[in-house]
């Protein structure tokens, strides 16, 4: 791995590595999202986004409780009578009002739980990156730190480091 | 005995109120007598928490029913065992064994400086005692655990069903308390280096490994509490997001984000501020976390019913918010810092992306833990966020922080060269790309579990390769063979180590639990008596039920034969268990432990005589096992890093280390 | 904000600067004080509430209709048929003590009103049609019981445990939901209230 011959592999493995896992994850995407086929697997997926009214923190899919079971096999018979897994939720709601859906829908005020989170991350992502392109403007491009080691003057952030390192021998927690 | 606990909690009080009073008056008025006197008050103090534990573990192990507490979480028939944990299976003992352990945290300060004295000292002694009073108080106060019974009945209730079920319960709230409460160490001392105005990063060095320590009792805490929620509640998963799992997580993931902020403080003297938000959010998290769970706020498994203490814990939450970020409000302008980077492909702008990454995945935890509250408090509809809202929202920014772990430690500090990042890139992305490749061949689907795996699989490789090339350059720059230098490289830079063995943990358990959750199977199935099911290649058959009648309880034992390919290889025996006192039996799981995939058999009901028949839940659930593995590997690279060294280095060899480095890699 | 300010500092551009700093300052604060003071009204209200306490969406509806077999097997009983009269659905289960407490307040509400026209339908819930009807035979009451296979009925209602009771009106809406044990004078009063506005 020395550097003479180095620059030329990397490149290319690293470029082909991305290719690759790029495709691989293309094909997969085309392959869709895991959908049930089995009425057990339909019964799980719809009983996943409902809450368990007795046990209040677990999902009715994941409830090992009584009630969760016959919720389960209610939502069995529903879809074998051909509702869809919509109106099998919308029957619940009914019962039990909006507390059991375990997700809030994605419109009305609920939306603002979806909404936040990306909006934050879209702010914090801008922030950082622009914090990090101040921050970097107006640097002196020090070299690359394998060939500093020889030059004659510290680099301004060494001497900040030297600096420090040198407070830091004062105040060093005792071992 | 409830009267010598009572005693030894008040007078426990007051020696805080005076630790409290006589640091603060010490360091103003600088008498260092006074302050000497606050410091080894601290010793008095845990002797008195103590003893007032130890009162309540005679009391529970007397049988001494006329004290409240004991009545209501032991009995005569509870074994031994069971009966020493009741001494935190319910509000008012946890809360005992929480005063406790502050208080040890405290006698641990006051000892480890006890001959060399920061003189932000006295004022992080303050805060520890001002907490440390709040959480006698609220002993004392509403939440007495040594209340008496008018009248004492003959035998207690015996501890919660659900608590008393597993021996795990021993040792997943000690270490979560270990956790919870350690941050109060860095806290003190953030919030006495703005006190004291001396506003240096002696506090950080003071408590890097303060903070690691409690980081990793969290971490312990957090994979133990997954493990009892596996191996007890029998739903064949480890985490619900339940608001009370939720709020357990939110401290470690801003501590996490702290441990890697506060190392760009100590290199580049930048996010001074940052830093000591992030060390007030996480003990407010902490703070936030119990009042949610004790406060009456939330229904849960968890949740102690409390009325007085909610609003306690609420002024207390506020006292500490406001005390914490006004004053770092108010020093802002002494804190401002000259922030630079050299580049922006540098591991500084890897740790700022992973502090960007872990907060947002704190909010939106937090997100979700609060919104039914606000949406209520707004518009007065009772609405839930669960599991699919935490899965959905969190899943990007987890990826993410996959990606960023394992580009993180490829990148050199201050600066890389494109060249060199490539060259240190390219082995770990082609295991990635690999892995990525296989799943896509095997016909994967989900685009998010096949991306994460890729990921794990590349932050597994770039973290291996790290430690390997760090261990090879020592190696070579001491003339070593690579096994021997092993130690002696790793005590040259512990952090750097430990780091990465944390990363390799944390892979390995994001691929547990990828795998787990994308590939697991389960069924729910009624057997008579003798009849066989298959499931997962496995051949499944009722034998019968078995009754065993122990002291505190009435086991009803599925019998189940299991065999695979024709052959027996063994039997799973869930059970459901009857308490005295409860209508509800509490089921208790059986599982098969396998490396690369666990079976997990939880029993619903029995039906007919003596169990005719009875309805199952089969779990097929593969790679759990490694969300355990790589929770002790975590813990491990915690340790690593959180191990003192037998000698420090004067000066901290960043540059030196890393050029070495740059010029062997 | 500092009045000495501008006349302290000769520079013009040092004291501006100091002054948005200051300001910056206050900002800061305030808007900390403001998060912290938002955060402690909404947990300030979460500890206001009983979060044990889930209110029906059932309120003010029709109640979900129904057509159960009685727990003797004999006949059935559809809730659509007794439109125009007010109707008390009670879930229960023989291995719930909360129920045997209020089985006598049960009893006594249908043996007050089933001359005016009032209906009391006790439906099991989660038990052993064998276990129910030693429950009955032992505590008695002649109300019509019914037998729910698979708690189809009870989910439509979103029972979370037993007892659970129901106040049907004579035109069909749920009025009256109690969870737990109900009360014979908050029973009575909601029944007098129907029976008097028809």
């Amino acid at each position: 791995m020395s550097a003479r011959h180095g620059m030329r592999w990397p490149t290319a493995a690293l470029a082909g590595a991305v290719i690759v896992a790029g495709a691989a994850l293309a094909v997969v995407a085309a392959r869709g999202e895991p959908s049930p086929r089995t009425l057990e697997g339909r019964v799980h997926a719809v009983a996943s986004t409902l809450r368990c009214p007795v046990c209040q923190n677990l999902s009715v899919a994941d409830s090992p409780s009584l009630l969760a079971q016959q919720m389960r096999s209610t939502i069995a018979k529903e879809l074998q009578a051909g509702r869809s897994p919509d109106e099998i939720r919308g029957e619940f709601v009914a019962g039990y009002g909006e507390w059991i859906l375990l997700a809030p829908p994605k419109r009305g005020i609920d939306l603002v739980a979806w909404l936040i989170p990306i909006l934050l991350m879209a702010g914090g992502a801008a922030w950082a990156g622009l914090a990090v392109v101040r921050w970097t403007r107006g640097s002196v491009p020090a070299p690359i730190a394998s060939n500093a080691a020889t030059g004659p003057g510290l680099p301004p952030g060494d001497r900040v480091l030297l600096e420090r390192a040198i407070r830091s021998v004062s105040d060093e927690e005792p071992e | 005995m409830d009267r010598l606990g009572t005693l030894a909690l008040l007078l426990g009080l007051v020696l805080a109120v005076y630790g409290l009073v006589a640091s603060v008056i010490g360091a103003r008025r600088e008498r260092p007598l006074l302050v000497e006197s606050a410091r080894t008050t601290a010793y008095s103090l845990l002797g008195l928490v103590a003893a007032a534990n130890g009162a309540m573990l005679a009391a529970i192990l007397a049988g001494d029913y006329s004290i409240k507490y004991v009545a209501e979480n032991s009995s005569r028939a509870t074994p031994t065992f069971f009966k020493v944990l009741s001494l935190w299976s319910a509000d008012e003992g946890s809360l005992l064994l929480w005063n406790l352990v502050l208080a040890g945290y405290i006698a641990s300060v006051a000892f480890r400086f006890r001959r060399r004295r920061p003189e932000t000292l006295p004022w992080a002694l303050a805060v520890m005692y001002g907490v440390s009073a709040f959480y006698l108080l609220l002993v004392l106060g509403p939440t007495s655990p040594f209340q008496r019974l008018s009248v004492a009945p003959a035998d207690g209730r015996g501890p919660l069903p659900l608590l008393q079920n597993h021996p795990l319960m021993a040792v997943h709230p000690p270490f979560l308390y270990l956790g919870f409460i350690g941050f109060t160490v860095p806290f003190a001392f953030g919030l006495a280096a703005l006190l004291s105005g001396r506003l240096s990063d002696q506090w950080i060095r003071l408590t890097r490994r303060w903070t690691l320590t409690a980081w990793i009792f969290l971490t312990i805490g957090l994979v133990l509490g997954a493990l009892w929620s596996y191996g007890v509640l029998g739903w064949g998963g480890y985490w619900a997001w339940d608001p009370v799992e939720n709020v357990a997580l939110l401290p470690w993931l801003m501590a996490t984000a702290f441990l890697h902020s506060v190392v760009i403080q100590e290199r580049r003297g930048m996010l001074k501020v940052w830093n000591l938000c992030l060390v007030v959010g996480t003990f407010a998290l902490t703070t936030f976390g119990t009042f949610l769970t004790r406060g009456s706020i939330l229904s849960s498994v968890h949740a102690f019913a409390q009325s007085l203490v909610g609003p306690m814990y609420l002024g207390f939450l506020v006292a500490v918010l406001v005390v914490g970020f006004g004053l770092i409000a108010a020093r802002s302008w002494r804190l401002a810092s000259a922030a630079r980077l050299d580049s922006a492909l540098s591991r500084e702008s890897a740790f700022l992306g992973n502090n960007l990454v872990l907060l947002g995945i704190t909010f939106v935890v937090l997100l979700g833990t609060i919104f039914p509250l606000a949406l209520e408090a707004l518009t007065g509809r009772q609405s839930t966020v669960g599991g699919p809202y935490f899965v959905q929202t969190t899943a990007p920014l987890l990826i993410l922080l996959l990606f960023l772990m394992g580009v993180g430690p490829l990148l050199p500090w201050r600066r890389a060269s494109p060249a060199q990042l490539r060259r240190r890139a390219a082995g770990p992305a082609a295991v990635g790309a690999v892995t990525l490749a296989i799943l896509a061949a095997a016909g994967m689907r989900g685009v998010a579990a096949a991306a994460a795996l890729g990921l794990a699989a590349f932050v597994l490789a770039a973290n291996v390769a790290e430690l390997w090339r760090g261990v090879r350059a020592f190696a070579r720059a001491t003339s070593k063979r690579f096994l021997p230098a092993i130690p002696e490289a790793v005590a040259r830079n512990r952090r750097l180590y430990g780091g990465l063995v944390v990363h390799i943990g944390v892979a390995v358990a994001a691929i547990a639990i990828t795998v787990s959750s994308s590939f697991g199977r389960q069924t729910e199935v009624t057997l008579a008596r003798g009849e066989q099911t298959t499931f997962a290649g496995y051949v499944l058959r009722y034998e019968g039920q078995r009754v065993l009648s122990q002291p505190q309880r009435t086991v009803l034992v599925a019998d189940v034969a299991v065999s695979r390919g024709g052959r027996s290889v063994g039997g799973v025996t869930p059970s459901l268990n009857q308490y005295p006192g409860g209508n509800e039996l509490i089921g208790t799981p059986s599982i098969r432990w396998g490396v690369t995939k666990d079976l997990y058999a939880s029993v619903i009901a029995f039906e007919g005589l003596d169990g005719e028949s009875a309805t199952f839940r089969f779990f097929d659930n593969p790679g759990v096992m490694w969300l355990w593995v790589g929770g002790a590997i975590v813990a491990i690279g915690g340790l690593v890093a959180a191990w003192p060294g037998r000698r420090r280095l004067p000066v901290p060899p960043p540059m030196a280390a890393e050029r070495r480095l740059a010029e062997v890699g | 904000m500092d009045p000495r300010g501008p006349a302290s500092h000769p520079s013009g551009l040092e004291a501006t600067g100091r002054w948005t700093r200051r300001r910056k300052r206050w900002v800061v604060l305030a808007g900390t004080l403001g998060g912290v003071a938002l955060l402690s009204v909404l947990l300030g209200f979460g500890l206001s509430r009983d979060p044990t306490l889930i209110r029906s969406p059932l309120l003010g509806r029709p109640a979900p209709d129904f057509s159960l077999r009685a727990l003797d097997g004999t006949d059935s009983i559809r809730l659509s048929d007794l439109r125009g009269q007010v109707v008390v659905i009670n879930f229960w289960a023989s291995w719930c003590a909360e129920c045997r407490v209020e089985h006598p307040v049960l009893a006594a509400t249908w043996d007050r009103y089933r001359e005016q026209g009032v209906v009391v339908l006790g439906i099991a819930f989660q038990d052993r049609p064998s276990a129910s009807r030693a429950y009955l035979s032992e505590l008695g009451g002649g109300w019509p019981q019914l037998s729910d296979p698979g708690e189809r009925t009870a989910l439509a209602y979103g029972v979370y445990g037993v007892p659970e009771t129901f106040v049907v009106a004579p035109d069909g809406r749920v009025m009256f939901k109690q969870v737990g044990a109900v009360n014979y004078g908050a029973l009575t009063d909601e029944i007098e209230r129907l029976v008097a506005t028809t």
